[in-house]
């Protein structure tokens, strides 16, 4: 679908205006998805000029995709907002020092393994640091809330299984855990998995979201290598914005003769873990006793994958209790956090609020940027709760009696 | 077309910008988002855009666009299907987003009062604690305001057991065209004409709304959503007629087709038993025995209309799900072409059938597929046409399909929009509807009270020159009316002779009941006891139980009502059409027989309460509704002793020594009440007491008022309707008309006494004036008495 095609699918009936988290900040039309596309339609029919102040809406867009979810025409919003963030990316480079730092070393399979050894050697002490310098830059506020450097299990080899588990790229570092967990989780679902190779590194999600297209399908590309390579039929991710942006590959690459039937491929192979514990028939040994659980999705897992009962379905138990707009995004939108901390501190003002109303004690969820984004508020909280990866809660409550 | 030459608007623009500063929008890029709605083909580049916060702003922004000659927009969320809210270029659009005041719930009288940007969907749940609900649901109910539904008179799927948007506005706020604010009132204590009803469904051409208060309904205890599926679309319709014709009334009744059921199921949402040609969506609501019996009363109906399933909803994430492949289907069905044409014609429901062959009919002559969704509850249906908008042929087929098919929805008896308005859309369209009676008319009560074309020009009524009255004949133009011309000329000669016309309307007796159609036309003659005589025998009464007036124009003149006001409200929400001469002589007939109409302003609801000072009416026709098993019940309290009592049906209270007996009406024995069998007799007695007029004191007031009020008089009154401030007492003439502001005229023969109102608010005084200038210039209906 070309972008003209898909602006058309739009016929303006307003369902997704009160899905948009902006659009319920700001209640202009500028700040809504409908807004948004016109305003590109604008832009191309030259009845706008490109500028940074007619194109800085696509960079206000959180990417959280829930006007997708809401929209009963199907259009297909997030690449009319790509279209819009490459042309944003043009007439101005909108992202602050840490931003691009990240962007840049998520690039490289080789500096993300600098950062790996980096952070387990140095990353406590690092975080002390950055919490002395606690509220001063969303960045360094971020770092302070990341969780501490982890032990991970041992995940033996399994050569050529059918599921491989994506590392991704702050995952590996950050939370490589999880990822282990995770792997050996499915194994006991009776899913031969596998953690892929490294090389694979970063799934280009967080720069195709910056516009910068060029560079995400360079990484795209060496994704299906390496997947190709594994001898796998399912690949996983533990990320909702990575799986969804996997899914993708099959548009990103559309162009590329070489590339466009992998990429294909490679799309119709992505899993969430949530849905194949679930399909497998998995429940935790000891589900939720006293704690009170919630869960809040990841934009891309529900409004991208469309998974919205199965991590429910492994949560469900007498503590779990459903937050009143658990679809609505935290705020997190990959970077965005970094590039306009002053939107998403009011979005995750809410959801703060929301949390609360639910008095849970654990708040779980699929990706690890809103993990950090929710631990961000819980840190903010009078009454502080936990917030878990969905992996992790299943694992504790596999190994508790 | 701009009418503002370019330096002018310059000039606005910069005053709008040094006023409103960054809340005023005026780049090329910005304004142009205000440039559309939900239709979706309508466009226009407005001036600029002011977003305002406070309803103080909006005369002050109305009279700064008056001043510099340009023209005012009102917006809300911009779902509309019309383009009633698309601005013509150079216009300046307020953007009412922001207003989002709520004061409230009032419990005990179960009000709210709700800014003009509060989504309709987000009351749902501020009212559920309450044990309260805003029946009106648009399909856009998510997203639409509460400003958008007044201007737009907005429907939806529980309009057929609730009604619409209009029938739920009590008061509201707005700025008129000079830039008064001024808030217009209807209902019990607000002597009419009826404004409210005037200005709801007006498309914001009479003035820029910035709050409205609402009438809220009891929360029903239980709630089924049923899905019946079924193979073919005959099926389905003869399973509708059989619902209809059983006397069961759902809360919701939807017909779903086959080509939107696939496109539905495109989306995602909604999952419908495979080889479904055709769905319905009944929803039954109320107490919980009952909505269980009436769902196995519809089980028994869809077996016997081979249905394919039958599905039953009871949990509301259930019930959601059900519902939101409906109320997504308009854009669904965008998946067939770039663009859809949604038509929205209501017929009787009667001729519902009818209306789904003509559809078939028309499209297969122009090669098109019509896809339908519909309420088929109150006969509406939204036919809709995808098409390609870039395909001239195409689109010639599309529109001439399309006025064919509001033609045969007129011949049905019909209206050309039931909910989704005139707008930009269906100007050229209302001639299918009107004769140029109705048009003229309409016209100039447009001009009387925006005589600029300030708001919003170009939408909702087109330009149209009035009928002139025909000439006086010799004679006297007495004797009794027999119909339309008798009257025309009685009002001829009384314009001649400048004398008072009060015409004998009794030989307009005639009650036509259509049971299928839950409705009745009723000669204005006829009297109110007579169509419950005509009704004895069904399941179905006529809800307005007034105290005092003997027939519907005396009904109409006055609003009167009884103890059923707390559950059944005034003759507003109960009154579909009436057929009138205007004292200037022209003979219309605005309203049809259906719940949904939102084609051109409401003049028939806006003669309500309005003392016959504007119009002689021949026919009205009346909704009827379903008869409920109901007792009376009793005790010693005070007047507002009643509240948290669940499934109220009537209320009355009468003097007990220095307290009250307090009379409740219920489905429900209330808790602390004793039976009361004696309540109808009471009743009956103050009836008939009331027929002699003399010193008689009709009183309504807000409810803070009434006791004081009663006190002052000094008298016991005769009856108090606590829910509606209303009471009756005989005191002297002196006493009555020296303790409120105003008095009203003596409304009809049988109604001598005085009735008092609360004072009308001097924007709501000016446009009676000037309405009544536009209806009855000679005043041969006033007499000129009226302060």
């Amino acid at each position: 679908m070309t972008v003209h095609e898909a602006i058309d699918t739009c016929i303006q009936c307003g369902f997704c205006l009160q899905s948009c988290p902006t659009y319920r900040i700001f209640r202009t039309e500028e700040s809504s998805p409908r807004g948004r596309i016109a305003r590109l339609k604008d832009i191309l029919a030259g009845d706008v000029a490109e500028t940074p102040e007619t194109l800085a809406t696509f960079g206000e867009c959180l990417g959280c995709r829930a006007c997708e979810a809401a929209c009963p025409s199907g259009v297909p919003y997030e690449e009319i907002l790509l279209v819009g963030r490459a042309k944003l990316r043009q007439v101005e480079e909108p992202t602050p020092a840490a931003a691009r730092l990240a962007l840049r070393v998520v690039r490289s399979h080789v500096l993300l393994r600098g950062a790996k050894r980096l952070w387990r050697a140095r990353g406590g002490s690092l975080q002390r640091a950055a919490r002395r310098l606690r509220g001063q830059q969303p960045a360094t506020r971020l770092f302070a809330a990341l969780p501490e450097p982890q032990a991970v299990p041992d995940v033996p080899r399994l050569a050529g299984a059918a599921v491989q588990l994506h590392r991704g790229c702050v995952m590996d570092v950050v939370w490589p855990r999880t990822n282990a967990r995770a792997a050996l989780l499915l194994r006991e679902a009776g899913l031969a998995t596998d953690l892929m190779t490294d090389t694979a590194g970063c799934c280009g999600a967080l720069h195709a979201h910056q516009g910068d297209l060029p560079t995400a399908r360079e990484m795209a590309r060496q994704v299906i290598a390496a997947f190709e390579a594994s001898g796998g039929e399912t690949i996983v991710s533990l990320a909702g914005g990575c799986g969804a942006h996997l899914k993708s590959y099959g548009e990103l690459l559309a162009d590329d003769p070489d590339w466009a039937q992998r990429a294909k491929r490679l799309s119709a192979a992505v899993q969430d873990v949530a849905t194949l514990l679930d399909r497998q028939g998995y429940r935790p040994k000891a589900p939720a006793k006293a704690e009170r659980v919630t869960y809040q999705d990841s934009c891309h897992l529900r409004n991208g994958l469309g998974v919205r009962r199965e991590p429910r379905r492994l949560l469900a138990g007498e503590g779990f209790c459903e937050m009143a707009g658990a679809g609505n995004c935290c705020g997190s939108a990959g970077i965005y956090n970094l590039v306009r901390p002053d939107v998403s501190e009011r979005v995750l003002r809410d959801k703060l609020a929301d949390i609360q109303a639910t008095g849970a004690d654990t708040v779980v969820t699929s990706n690890p940027g809103c993990e950090l984004q929710l631990r961000l508020a819980a840190g903010a909280a009078d009454g502080p709760f936990k917030v878990q990866h969905l992996v992790d809660w299943l694992w504790e409550r596999s190994r508790q009696d | 077309m701009s009418r503002v030459s370019a330096g002018a608007g310059e000039e606005l623009r910069l005053e709008l910008v040094r006023r409103f500063g960054k809340r005023c929008l005026t780049e090329g890029a910005k304004v142009r988002l205000y440039g559309y709605d939900a239709m979706g083909t309508a466009f226009g580049v407005p001036l600029a855009v002011v977003q305002v916060e406070s309803p103080l702003e909006i005369p002050e922004l109305v009279g700064l666009v008056q001043r510099h000659g340009g023209r005012l927009v009102a917006r809300g969320a911009g779902t509309g299907l019309s383009g009633g809210s698309v601005p013509p270029d150079g216009a300046v659009v307020v953007s009412l987003e922001r207003m989002q005041e709520i004061a409230g719930p009032d419990v005990l009288h179960r009000r709210i009062h709700a800014g003009a940007g509060v989504v309709n969907g987000s009351l749902d749940a501020l009212l559920e604690p309450f044990g309260l609900f805003y029946p009106p649901d648009p399909a856009s109910y998510r997203v639409s305001t509460i400003g958008g539904n007044v201007a737009e008179n907005a429907g939806g799927p529980h309009a057929v057991k609730y009604g619409v948007t209009g029938q739920r506005v009590a008061s509201i706020e707005l700025a008129d065209a000079q830039g008064r604010q001024g808030r217009l009132a209807a209902g019990p204590w607000q002597a009419g004409p009826d404004l409210v009803a005037l200005v709801t469904g007006a498309e914001g051409t009479l003035g820029v709304v910035s709050s409205v208060e609402l009438a809220l309904e009891e929360r029903p205890e239980a709630v089924v959503t049923m899905l019946l599926s079924f193979v073919e679309i005959a099926q389905a319709s003869a399973c509708v007629s059989a619902i209809i014709a059983s006397g069961l009334v759902p809360a919701t009744l939807e017909f779903i087709d086959r080509a939107t059921i696939a496109a539905v199921e495109a989306w995602g949402v909604a999952r419908y038993p495979a080889g479904s040609g055709a769905v319905l969506l009944l929803e039954f609501d109320g107490r919980e025995a009952d909505v269980e019996a009436e769902v196995v009363r519809a089980q028994a109906m869809a077996a016997e209309h081979q249905a394919l399933s039958c599905e039953t909803a009871r949990r509301q994430e259930e019930r959601d799900a059900l519902w939101l492949g409906r109320r997504g289907a308009y854009a669904a069905v965008a998946r067939y072409g770039r663009r859809v044409l949604t038509q929205d014609v209501t017929v009787p429901r009667d001729r519902l059938t009818e209306m789904l062959a003509a559809v078939d009919e028309i499209s297969a002559r122009y090669g098109l597929r019509a896809v339908t969704v519909g309420h088929a509850g109150d006969g509406n249906l939204h036919p809709d046409f995808a098409y390609d908008p870039d395909d001239a042929e195409e689109s010639r087929r599309v529109h001439q399909a399309n006025r064919e098919v509001l033609e045969a929805c007129v011949r049905l008896g019909g209206s050309i929009t039931g909910e989704h308005g005139i707008g930009t859309e269906k100007l050229d369209q209302l001639e299918i509807m009107f004769g140029p009676a109705e048009l003229g008319l309409t016209w100039a009560v447009r001009r009387a009270l925006d005589p600029d074309g300030l708001l919003n020009p170009g939408k909702a009524v087109p330009e149209a020159l009035r009928v002139p009255p025909p000439e006086p004949e010799e004679g006297t133009g007495e004797g009794p009316v027999r119909g339309a011309d008798d009257l025309l000329r009685a009002v001829a000669v009384a314009r001649r002779d400048r004398t008072r016309l009060s015409p004998d309307l009794s030989g307009l007796r005639t009650i036509a009941v259509s049971l299928p159609n839950m409705t009745a036309r009723v000669g204005a003659g006829a009297t109110v006891e007579a169509l419950a005589e005509a009704l004895e025998g069904t399941s179905f009464s006529f809800a307005v139980q007034p105290l005092c007036a003997q027939t519907f124009a005396e009904l109409l003149a006055t609003n009167d009502y009884g103890p059923e006001e707390i559950s059944q409200g005034t003759l507003r929400r109960h009154l579909l059409a009436v057929s009138y001469v205007t004292g200037y002589g022209e003979h219309v007939r605005f309203g049809r027989d259906v719940v949904k109409n939102v084609a051109g302003y409401d003049l028939f609801r806006l003669l309500i309460g309005g003392d016959g000072r504007l119009g002689v009416p021949l026919e009205l026709t009346v909704r009827l509704a379903l008869r409920r098993e109901t007792a009376w019940w009793s005790r010693r309290a005070g007047l507002f002793d009643y509240g948290g009592a669940k499934g109220l049906r009537g209320l009355f209270a009468m003097p007990e020594g220095d307290a009250y007996r307090l009379y409740l009406q219920s489905e429900i024995p209330p808790q602390g009440f004793e039976p009361a069998p004696q309540a109808e007799a009471a009743l009956a007695a103050v009836r008939a007491d009331l027929r002699d007029p003399a010193g008689l004191f009709d009183l309504a007031l807000p409810w803070p008022q009434l006791q004081e009020a009663i006190a002052a008089v000094g008298e016991p009154p005769l009856l108090v309707l606590p829910s509606a401030g209303r009471m009756l007492c005989r005191t002297s003439r002196a006493i009555a008309e020296g303790m409120a502001g105003r008095a009203g005229p003596p409304a009809s023969a049988r109604y001598e006494g005085v009735r008092l109102a609360v004072p009308e608010d001097s924007l709501a005084r000016d446009w009676r004036a000037r309405i009544e200038a536009v209806y009855d210039p000679d005043a041969i209906l006033r007499g000129g008495e009226r302060p």
